[in-house]
């Protein structure tokens, strides 16, 4: 089965313009990813 | 969430449909940036999860590791929260009705439930709805602690 891809941006301010575009929410995720 | 949540079609296809999703890693040494939103959001402890509207209200936020089967009604949870923050009653009482009967083994099912009613009251200007929601509430999840804050209307 093919795994999913989430379009994970790393820019709050484009997501929140994204979101009042699109009117969406804007999901926030901290997160550890091990370096 | 990375290994198992994520990577789940239906998790990614409700985010990519109602979401627009963006993460920080925290991990040191830490971006300047980064360091600053986890100030602003009060971020303690990995995964937090903060649902924001689109002017930067935090409308509902999760902490830990949820499974997809939790993680979908928390997002279904997250848009009724949203719906709720912007007067949108009946659209509200329609994504947690959706959580309630979509996902009732999850954890939020009985929340989500408490939350319908208010929705029903906002909406409706009566305590009618509310009653339906907080009785089928303490009918379907009697031990939980969302039951204990409706609890009241059957005194």
């Amino acid at each position: 089965m093919a795994v999913a891809t989430i379009p994970w941006l790393d820019d709050l301010d484009v997501a929140l313009s994204r979101a009042r575009e699109e009117r969406k929410i804007v999901l926030v995720d901290f997160l550890k990813l091990p370096g | 969430m990375d290994t198992v949540t994520y990577p789940d079609a239906r998790v990614a296809d409700e985010i990519t449909t109602h979401f627009v999703p963006c993460h920080f890693n925290t991990a040191e040494p830490a971006s300047e940036k980064v360091k600053q939103l986890s100030r602003e959001f009060r971020q303690v402890w990995t995964p937090t999860l903060v649902f924001l509207d689109p002017h930067r209200i935090e409308v509902r936020r999760s902490v830990g590791y949820l499974p997809p089967e939790e993680f979908i009604p928390e997002l279904g949870m997250a848009r009724g929260a949203a719906a709720m923050i912007h007067a949108e009653y009946a659209h509200a009482f329609d994504l947690f009705r959706a959580v309630a009967t979509g996902w009732p083994e999850a954890a939020v099912a009985p929340e989500a439930l408490y939350w319908a009613g208010v929705a029903a009251y906002r909406r409706d200007g009566t305590a009618e709805g509310l009653r339906q929601q907080w009785n089928e509430l303490g009918e379907r999840y009697p031990r939980s602690a969302w039951w204990t804050r409706a609890s009241f209307i059957a005194a």
